[in-house]
């Protein structure tokens, strides 16, 4: 299984890559969405868990 | 320190699951949170309270990889039927990016588990191992000496039933 899980960071990590020059996205729906209510619907869940990723590496390196 | 065999031998004998009530066990049910938005929303908050992260800190700082006590979470996950195992692979990245920033607030030593490492991959040291010896046996039977068989006496047969020779 952690075979799978590092794939899965590789894989998150090369859709974080190829959106780096694209606008910022935010999650439309979940804890993190910055958009109001959370909505489940036109949920794009790699650009909200790689928006997730960003978030939260931003946040690390401003209070860790 | 588990080595490969015990792992094997902890595994499920063939056949354990069909000993319980179809449907008994939690994963059997359909799971309570069916996107990944949907689960972290059930995670986050969990792992930024101190009190439940403070064990998993203590895991990581003993030397158990953040990929290791993320996989433990979701896998945890699936077994209480909160999601399924997709989806717990899903939002893996960002269980493992909050391991690590609760890592690096509580400023302890970790590893992620994507390091790598100095010490060799055990398998392949084996596998020079036999490499090794096999040419050591070889050369041993290719130097010349080639070993005679003795003959074995021939054995005459003894018993109340044997043919006597004459």
């Amino acid at each position: 299984m952690s075979a799978q899980i590092l794939k899965a960071m590789q894989a998150n990590e090369m859709h974080i890559r190829k959106g780096e020059s694209a606008q910022p996205t935010t999650p439309k729906g979940g804890l993190l969405s910055r958009t109001g209510s959370p909505s489940k619907s036109d949920i794009n869940t790699p650009n909200n868990i790689a928006s997730y990723v960003k978030q939260i590496r931003a946040a690390r390196n401003k209070y860790a | 320190m588990p080595d490969a065999s015990s792992e094997f031998l902890d595994a499920p004998i063939p056949g354990q699951s069909l000993t319980t009530e179809p449907k008994s066990r939690p994963w059997e049910q359909p799971p309570k949170y069916t996107t990944a938005e949907e689960a972290l929303d059930f995670y986050v908050p969990r792992l930024s309270d101190p009190e439940m992260i403070a064990p998993m800190v203590d895991v990581m700082e003993r030397g158990t990889t953040v990929v290791a006590v993320a996989e433990m979470i979701q896998s945890s996950g699936v077994m209480q039927g909160l999601h399924s195992v997709d989806v717990g692979l899903i939002i893996s990245p960002v269980l493992v990016e909050l391991l690590v920033t609760q890592a690096d607030l509580a400023e302890i030593e970790y590893k992620v588990g994507t390091e790598k490492s100095d010490t060799p991959d055990p398998s392949m040291v084996n596998m020079a191992m036999d490499t090794v010896s096999s040419d050591y046996f070889d050369n041993s039977v290719e130097g010349g000496e080639e070993e005679i068989m003795e003959e074995a006496p021939e054995v005459q047969p003894e018993g109340i039933m044997s043919r006597r020779m004459v």
